[in-house]
Order: C-alpha cells, then sequence, then structure tokens
C-alpha cells in the first residue's frame, strides 16, 4: 500500500539492468522546449563563433538578485562570496581558482563566463546539469555587479557613499584596500 | 439469581467488566503509541547508508547551499539527489583517495548508479511538491530539522499527516521570510505577526482538503 | 447474436425458454402506437417477465454451481477485501533510490519532458508528443502541430504505451531457440548473403522513405533480391480504383473543412484509415455552425456494417457490400456523369428515393461536396468516386490528389501470391520478414506455411514471437516505435519523425537497422541511417539547424505531397458503370466482409489489455471478436 507499482523520481527499479527507474535521455532527441534556437542565449557565441560582450537579456535588480543567489549556492564554495578565489573548499585544498577581480577577467566578455559554467574549466566541472541557461547568464551578470563593486573611481561615489566608505576604512584597520589602488 | 450464583461472583463479574474496558484502553493506546513511535515512523532512525556522507561537515563545515546538490527543490515536486557528478566536482581533488569515497569515484567512473536508502520515503498515495512549499516560505529546517547538525541523515519529524496538518493548520507559526529559506539557523523574533504578514503577503492558502495531497 | 447452450440440468433453464426477447417480440409484432405500450404493461406483470427482470444476467444464465449463491459469495469477498485492509498496518518498507552518475543537463526529476515523435499504423504516421518522466515515456497524445494530428489521437496511438513495457514482448535474438548476440547475427547473415543471392524482403506497407532508401540499395546490390509487401488490413483496392479513374497511383486525401456535403460510400472516414484523427476534426467542425458557416455539413452515409460514422450520419443506407458497386454506378448517372448507366434493379428497398435526394444534394454543392470510397470497398466504387468527384469539380477544392504516400504502391495480394510461388519453385534463398506475421495472416489459399518451410534461410524481426518466428531460423526482436528512430509519411505525405524516449527495453532493432546488415556498408544505427538518408536530401548547409527544429516539431515543415494535377477519365467510368449494369444486382447467397477489428486491428495488438478491455463502437463488445449478422438475416428466410 505505501508503495505502489509506479517509480517516484531517482526510484530503484527491478526492470532496467543498472537498477535505476530513471533512463538517460537518447542522444540526438529534441525534447520541447529544448530546441535551442537562441545561439547566444544557449551557447555565449555569436554568430561568427565569438564570445558575446552584451547579456542576452536585459539586466534587471531581479536578474541580479538571481545571479546573487545562485552564486552564493553554486560558485562562493570555490571562488567566494566576494569572488576572489578564497572559498572554503579552496581553504580545504581545491584548486585556487582566478580572481575576479583582476583586470584580464575584468575585460573577458560576458559569454566567456557562460561557457565556462556550461562546460566547465581547467579543474571546475561542467554546472550545466545544476544550473539552467538563464541562471547562467544570471550569474554571469552577478560576476559583473561583483567586478564593478571593486572598481569603482572614489569620484564616480555620491557623498554618502563616500562617507560610508571612510567611516568603514578608519574602523577597520584590515579592511579590503580601498578603491582608489586599482 | 443467588441460587445459581455465589455472592462473590459479583465482585468477579465487576472486575472482569472492568478489567476488559480496561485491557481494550489498553490496547489501544498500545497500538496508537506504536504507531506514532519511531518503529512505525523511522523518526530520528539513522538508516544505513552506501556512504557515510556527512550534512553537518558540508552544510555547517563548508557552507554549501542546500541547493548546490538538492538542485530543483525551487522547481519540482522532487527536490532532487545529485548525480555521482556532483560529488565529484569537489572530491576530484579533495579526499580523493578516501576509501571511503570509493562508491562514489566508482559510480563516476563506470557510470554505475549509488543506491541511497531513501530517508524521507511519504507512502505513495501522498503527493508532495517540494517546490510550492519553497515558494510559500516554508524552510527546509521545518520539515528536515536541522540537516546541519547531522552527521548521519535521519529523519526529523514524524512525516506523518498529524504532522502535516499541524502547519496546514497554522502555516503562520512555520513561514518565514523566502531570503531565509535554505537558512538553517534561523529562528523568528516574532513568529506570530510577522508570519501573518508573510502569510498575506506570499499570498499562502494552506489547503487542508483530501485531494490536495492524496489524488 | 450467439446463444449460449446451457446443460439441460440447471433448473431455470425450462422456465426460462418461455420468456425471452423472441416471444416479446412476437407478443408486440402487431401492437402499434398506445396499444404497443399498453402490451408492454401487460407483459411486464406477467410472472415470467418479473423472474425475468430479477435474473441478473438473463442471457448468460445460471447461478454459481455448488450451492453458493451470489450474495453469500459477495459477503465472503467483501470480508476477504476488508481484512486485506490489514495490509495498511505494516510498517513501509525501506526503498532504495538510485541518482544518476551524470545526470542529462534538461531533466529535471519530477518534472515531465515531452517529445514529438510519430506512430505508424498500416505504414502511414500519425503525430504525436509524448510525455516521458524521468526517461520513461507515460503517454501519448497528439502532436498540436502536426497536420495529421492537431493535439489529438487514436486509440492505437493512446494504447500503445502499454505495449512498450509488455513483458511478453520478445526479448532476445534467438538462432534455432537458441539465444544468440546481435553480432552473432550480423556475421552469419553477411556471411551467408552473397550478390547472387536469391534474397527476398517482406515487409508492411512502407511510406517511410529512409527505409525505402534502404530496401533499394540493398535491392541494387542484389540483382537477385525482390521486395514484398503484405499487410492484412490492406489498401490494394484504394491504390486499383485510382490506377483505374487516373491511368497512374495517386494519393487521395479529403478536406472536410471545406465540404458541404458528403456521401460515404461504405466509408468509415471519421474513425479508421490514414488520416481519420484529421478527417474527423475537420467534419465535426463543420457541425458546430460558426459563425462564418452558417450552414452545418450534411452527411450521406451507406454502409454494409454499423460504423461510427453512420451513426453521426444525417442519412444512412445499409447496404449489402455486393451492391454498393451498383449503388455508385447509379448515383454517378443520377448526378449526371456523361453516359453513366444506372444498373437496372439497383433500387432495392426504396433505395432509390434516398439516393435522388443525395444525388441532388451533391450536384447542388458542386465543389464543395465529397464523394468518399472506404478503403475496402471495390476498386471500381474507388474509380466512380473519382469520377463522379472530379464532374462535380470537386478536385482540388475538398478533394486532393497527391503522388502515392507508399514507397512501392500496388496489389499486396498479388505481390504476396507471386513471393509465394518463387517460395514454391524453390527460388529464394533466403526470406527477411519484418515486422510483419505472414504465417498468422496470410491468405489460408496461399498455404504460405508449407511453403515457407521450403525457404532455406528465414528470418524475422518482430516485437513478439509470434506464428511466424515459429517458422524461423532466425528472429530478432524489433524495436517498439518508441524505442525507435524512424520516419514516414502523414496521410498528407507530411514526413514524420520518430524520436526514441527511451533505449530499447529489450535491445530491440528497427526495419532499417536489420535491412542495413543487406547492404555493402554492413549494419549501422537506426540513428545514423535517418540523419544520413535526410543529409543527402536536405542538404549539408544548415542542416543541424533544420534537422533539430525537424525533430523537436516532429515533421519536417511544409513536405506535404503537393496536389498533382490529374483529372479522372469519364470514358473509363462510363465503362465501369456499363460494366456493373451488366452484373446481376441483388445476388443470392450471403455476403462475407472481413474488417479489421476496432480495436485490435489485424489481431497485432491482442497483446494489449487496455485495447481488449476498450468496447468496440455500437457492439460494445470487449475481449472478444464476432461474426455480426443483421437479425433480420438471423432468421431464416423460409419463416420470415
Amino acid at each position: 500500500m505505501h508503495d505502489q507499482p509506479r517509480h517516484e523520481p531517482l526510484e530503484a527499479s527491478s526492470l532496467f539492468a543498472d537498477g535505476r527507474s530513471s533512463r538517460p535521455l537518447i542522444e540526438g532527441t529534441v525534447a520541447r522546449g529544448q530546441l535551442r534556437e537562441n545561439r547566444e542565449l544557449y551557447t555565449g557565441l555569436d554568430a561568427a563563433g565569438q564570445f558575446v560582450s552584451d547579456l542576452p537579456a536585459p539586466v534587471t535588480r531581479e536578474l541580479l538578485e538571481r545571479g546573487r543567489s545562485r552564486f552564493n549556492a553554486f560558485c562562493s564554495p570555490c571562488h567566494g562570496r566576494r569572488g576572489d578565489g578564497g572559498g572554503m573548499v579552496v581553504q580545504r585544498g581545491f584548486k585556487q581558482p582566478q580572481s575576479f577581480h583582476q583586470v584580464r577577467l575584468r575585460d573577458t566578455p560576458v559569454g566567456y563566463y557562460y561557457d565556462v559554467i556550461s562546460r566547465g574549466f581547467g579543474e571546475m566541472s561542467s554546472y550545466a546539469a545544476q544550473l539552467s541557461p538563464q541562471d547562467r547568464w544570471a550569474i554571469v551578470a552577478y560576476i559583473r555587479a561583483l567586478q564593478v563593486s571593486r572598481n569603482v573611481p572614489v569620484a564616480e561615489l555620491t557623498a554618502d557613499e563616500r562617507r560610508q566608505l571612510e567611516e568603514l576604512a578608519s574602523k577597520v584597520p584590515g579592511a579590503p584596500e580601498t578603491v582608489e589602488h586599482e | 439469581m443467588s441460587q445459581i450464583f455465589k455472592p462473590s461472583t459479583n465482585t468477579l463479574a465487576r472486575v472482569s467488566m472492568f478489567g476488559a474496558i480496561f485491557f481494550l484502553a489498553i490496547l489501544a493506546w498500545v497500538l496508537v503509541t506504536l504507531n506514532r513511535s519511531s518503529l512505525a515512523t523511522r523518526q530520528g532512525i539513522v538508516l544505513q547508508q552506501p556512504v557515510p556522507f556527512s550534512h553537518d561537515h558540508h552544510v555547517a563545515g563548508l557552507g554549501i547551499s542546500c541547493l548546490y546538490c538538492h538542485t530543483t527543490v525551487e522547481e519540482s515536486s522532487f527536490a532532487g539527489i545529485p548525480p555521482s557528478a556532483t560529488c565529484m566536482n569537489c572530491h576530484k581533488l579533495i579526499w580523493n583517495e578516501s576509501p571511503m569515497l570509493e562508491p562514489v569515484r566508482e559510480s563516476y567512473r563506470t557510470g554505475r548508479p549509488i543506491e541511497w536508502t531513501r530517508v524521507h520515503d511519504l507512502p505513495d498515495f501522498v503527493y508532495f511538491d517540494h517546490s510550492i512549499h519553497v515558494a510559500k516560505g516554508i524552510g527546509c529546517a521545518s520539515c528536515h530539522g536541522r540537516v546541519d547538525q547531522m552527521p548521519l541523515m535521519y529523519q526529523a519529524e514524524s512525516l506523518q499527516m498529524e504532522w502535516c496538518l499541524e502547519c496546514h493548520r497554522a502555516p503562520e507559526m512555520f513561514i518565514r521570510p523566502r531570503t531565509e529559506i535554505y537558512n538553517m539557523e534561523w529562528v523568528s523574533t516574532d513568529q506570530e505577526t510577522e508570519g501573518a504578514r508573510l502569510i498575506a503577503d506570499y499570498r499562502v492558502q494552506s489547503k487542508l482538503s483530501c485531494s490536495v495531497c492524496h489524488r | 447474436m450467439t446463444k449460449f447452450d446451457h446443460p439441460a440440468e440447471v433448473p431455470s433453464t425450462s422456465r426460462r425458454s418461455r420468456i425471452d426477447l423472441a416471444s416479446m417480440r412476437e407478443h408486440l409484432q402487431d401492437a402499434r402506437g398506445p396499444r404497443f405500450w399498453r402490451s408492454l404493461d401487460e407483459l411486464a406483470e406477467t410472472e415470467e417477465f418479473q423472474e425475468l427482470l430479477h435474473r441478473e444476467f438473463p442471457e448468460m444464465g445460471v447461478e454459481l454451481p455448488g450451492g453458493v449463491s451470489r450474495r453469500r459469495f459477495v459477503q465472503l469477498m467483501s470480508a476477504s477485501l476488508a481484512l486485506g485492509g490489514l495490509t495498511a498496518c505494516t510498517r513501509q518498507p525501506l526503498e532504495k533510490i538510485v541518482p544518476y552518475a551524470q545526470q542529462p543537463e534538461s531533466l529535471v526529476p519530477g518534472r515531465p519532458l515531452y517529445f514529438a515523435t510519430s506512430m505508424t499504423l498500416g505504414g502511414v504516421a500519425s503525430g504525436l508528443l509524448a510525455e516521458s518522466h524521468m526517461g520513461r515515456p507515460t503517454k501519448v497524445e497528439g502532436n498540436p502541430e502536426h497536420p495529421a494530428s492537431l493535439g489529438a489521437t487514436d486509440l492505437f496511438a493512446q494504447a500503445s504505451v502499454l505495449s512498450l513495457y509488455d513483458p511478453d514482448r520478445s526479448q532476445v535474438i534467438t538462432n534455432l531457440n537458441r539465444i544468440r548476440s546481435w553480432s552473432a547475427f550480423v556475421e552469419d547473415t553477411r556471411r551467408e548473403t552473397l550478390a547472387s543471392t536469391r534474397l527476398r524482403l517482406l515487409t508492411g506497407t512502407v511510406t517511410s522513405p529512409s527505409v525505402a532508401a534502404i530496401a533499394q540499395q540493398v535491392l541494387s546490390e542484389h540483382p537477385q533480391a525482390r521486395w514484398h509487401q503484405y499487410d492484412a488490413v490492406t489498401r490494394e483496392n484504394v491504390v486499383a480504383g485510382a490506377e483505374m479513374a487516373f491511368g497512374e497511383v495517386v494519393a487521395t486525401r479529403y478536406d472536410f473543412a471545406r465540404a458541404d456535403v458528403v456521401v460515404a460510400l461504405d466509408a468509415d472516414f471519421l474513425t479508421t484509415g490514414p488520416g481519420a484523427v484529421r478527417y474527423a476534426r475537420d467534419f465535426m467542425s463543420r457541425r458546430r455552425a460558426p459563425v462564418d458557416h452558417p450552414e452545418m455539413n450534411r452527411l450521406y452515409a451507406v454502409e454494409s456494417m454499423p460504423t461510427a460514422t453512420g451513426t453521426v450520419a444525417d442519412h444512412r443506407l445499409p447496404l449489402r457490400p455486393s451492391q454498393l458497386a451498383g449503388f455508385a454506378a447509379a448515383l454517378a448517372a443520377e448526378v449526371g456523369l456523361p453516359d453513366a448507366v444506372a444498373p437496372a434493379g439497383a433500387d432495392v428497398g426504396g433505395q432509390g428515393e434516398w439516393l435522388r435526394a443525395a444525388a441532388r444534394d451533391l450536384q447542388a454543392h458542386r465543389g464543395s461536396s465529397a464523394v468518399v470510397a472506404g478503403d475496402y470497398a471495390p476498386a471500381e466504387v474507388h474509380a466512380l468516386a473519382h469520377a463522379i468527384n472530379g464532374h462535380l469539380e470537386n478536385i482540388g477544392r475538398t478533394v486532393i490528389h497527391t503522388a502515392p504516400l507508399e514507397a512501392m504502391p500496388g496489389d499486396q495480394t498479388a505481390s504476396l501470391a507471386s513471393l509465394v510461388d518463387d517460395m514454391a519453385a524453390g527460388e529464394v534463398d533466403i526470406l527477411v520478414m519484418l515486422q510483419c506475421n505472414p504465417v498468422y495472416d496470410a491468405p489460408v489459399d496461399l498455404d504460405f506455411t508449407t511453403v515457407l518451410r521450403q525457404v532455406g534461410r528465414r528470418i524475422h524481426l518482430g516485437l513478439y514471437r509470434n506464428e511466424t518466428s515459429e517458422h524461423c531460423h532466425w528472429h530478432i526482436p524489433a524495436a517498439h516505435y518508441l524505442e525507435s528512430w524512424d520516419d514516414a509519411r502523414a496521410h498528407d505525405g507530411t514526413i514524420s519523425l520518430t524520436q526514441p524516449l527511451i533505449e530499447p527495453l529489450y535491445d530491440g532493432k528497427t526495419v532499417a537497422e536489420v535491412l542495413s546488415v543487406f547492404t555493402e556498408e554492413g549494419s549501422r544505427s537506426a540513428h545514423g541511417l535517418l540523419r544520413s538518408y535526410w543529409q543527402g536530401v536536405l542538404g549539408e548547409s544548415g542542416f543541424e539547424t533544420r534537422w533539430r527544429k525537424a525533430l523537436h516539431d516532429g515533421f519536417i515543415a511544409d513536405s506535404a505531397l503537393p496536389p498533382t494535377g490529374v483529372t479522372p477519365g469519364t470514358e473509363a467510368a462510363a465503362e465501369t458503370t456499363a460494366l456493373i449494369a451488366g452484373t446481376d444486382q441483388i445476388p443470392d447467397g450471403v455476403d462475407l466482409a472481413f474488417r479489421p477489428d476496432p480495436t485490435i486491428y489485424d489481431g497485432r495488438f491482442s497483446n494489449n489489455g487496455w485495447l481488449q478491455e476498450c468496447p468496440k463502437p455500437l457492439t460494445k463488445l470487449t475481449w472478444d471478436n464476432a461474426a455480426l449478422v443483421s437479425p433480420v438475416s438471423r432468421t431464416p428466410r423460409w419463416s420470415r
């Protein structure tokens, strides 16, 4: 009675040789909603095969919020919440990733980030099975926001923000170095 | 009557009548208690698993979000059990020679599955949907307990219907802000007023009709 | 209706015989109007009728033997059921959960995926949308974009998912009843097959361009090879009729959305045959009388057997199959087909008035009417229907002719007969029977089974181990369509693709895969064969995008066959009417008509419980098959 003859997701099954009731999808098939005609959205590449430099979705507050929550859940274990590559897993011995705040990565087009999330890079595995393409772009947008957060000339800050910054710097001696150096 | 029954019979009859009622009551009480005990519900019992996975270490120790492995909790009825590939994201470099993790590496190499024993198993006649609960502000810890304090996974609550109804009858006592869903440590300072506000904000319609869960 | 014999010792039998349907009918025979109802009341008060009422199954009969009353039986059963409820008092068993090693990217556990695919019946495809839960197909519905479906399906498609999981499906490759591997089959077959081998292929009707291409390749590499097609539910009359009318093979499809008046000549076009799902949708769209079509359509149905189409007809005329040709000729003459001759004596039982009304209606709706001949109607009826449609200027409007759907249209029975001749003459070295069961469904006169034994090497591909596989050296389990890569044409010629939802459960093979063993390149995968064929047809540039789009949609866009500008010859039609007029219109004896079963089809679905359980239209028969006889014919002629 508790176990009905139907399979819940990932339930074991004696019908299939490997004991799984969940089957792999057949290579080459295209499910509804999986056509992925928008090349830029799904590959991060433009028609010429170059990484796109603009996000294929409008950057909104929701997108950035979404990106933050996904980044903190999926990326921060290695990249750290600030994106400088000092996450907990790295502290336990994983290879340290590059900081997002270096000039080279600041200038890299967004399509590159999307591509790395989708297909992995170096020791980083592909996150395609864990993150939908839309979430991957949200993360890319958030990485861009993180980069901007450390790279704003003091002159562009409002008076209020500048006051906050100075207050912070005076309170914490070892705080992140002030933006002027970058 | 006294020709047939001795006077002492009366006492005997009273005692046996009372005894029968008492006995039935005890029996009923024993059955009900048994049914609610962890013998029937497996509440608080650690089950044997192929890999001694510690939520305590991964959640509390490393601060990895629930979402990292249970990726579909926001979009599907089923929260998802991570494929071996997800474990290998980190364990290809960390603890990559630990004999405890050999089943994971073997599964990743060969594609053969790891056979976990299901800890939270609702009967098949209950159709539970994670996504709607998460979307309406029910945190992981509300049902699964302090997973971050479980070196080995066990079922924190009874998962019996009376337990479900406890919340379905008064969701304002359990609801939390959506931003705190995955926060294991979150406690409200003022659940009653805050809860009522969230119920209104999230438009929670806590359903009590049978067919919501029993289709 | 069949009457059941009951053992004589059953006590109630003799009493029961005093009142049954026949005696009731006798009782009511002369009653009309109020007297009829009064007689019913009188009847109801008789003791026999009261008893009949209280017996639950008056036709079937007897209470359970051994003195157990029905009531007692129900008591015992409900008690055991109630006790069965105690199983709920057990502890919930532990459940295993087995995640993927690598989870597919597009799969969200707990949420279904939908795949466009298609299923063939009689070679013709219907477009489907199959639901998949965790990579397991669970439900099949129509593909809303597919022209042959528009979101609807027939019962065969609905039930097909049960056949997929049928545990009785053939599960292993066998050679002389020993389990062998696919590679052993390939090796053995290729060793034995030379260019000069007299190879014979026998398939069902094939409309698949890719299967046809690979079959042609086999034929061209083996000059002595022949390809035969045979379906027990054959549409060869349709092909022959088109040849009579046009001098060439053309396919016919209808646009019922544009037809104001439809005359069906023994055609159950709403429920059976290619395109029935689409036809029903189109036809019914004109029954709702929308704003821009103030007039409802009108359907005249002539039929030899009660069908669903007949039940929705405005005017229905029952006719013996042998009278159908005469009726068609008379109709042709009545609508004014030049030189058409109405057979004398066609006006049996007052059908002349019916015919004249239908003809008048047809003439009043030139260009917006359609005469539809049924798949099993004689070729002459098809030819006359074409001629009438041509005469009424319906062609190109409600009736559309295209190139044939079939890869090899023709007389399938004759084709099978020539195969049998070759086999009997010992001129066949290897016979490959693909997804067919001729030992079961070939005409008895051909004595297929006997001559089959004279073939040196017999190979069978099928979903089940069946009568034919019993007589074969090699048997290969076939892949179900939900496990296959394939293609086929829909009723309008649209190329419909079949993509698999699950890996073959029992390592089944497709027709194309088995055929590829006989080609020079050797065994190839169904996916590779299909893809490379369409790559050749569609061209290299932008193929990947087009191919993915086609798989996503379930069909190749705009691949319906274009209308061909054929016109039926009127002289030939006039000759046909003359020929029909020369025959006896009221033949003696009994007409015997064979029809595919509404749920079991030609028998291939007999192991599908859903289809067996599905009541057949009008008769409501389940799990059974019956010879339908008119109540009038049941009574001997002398006693009428």
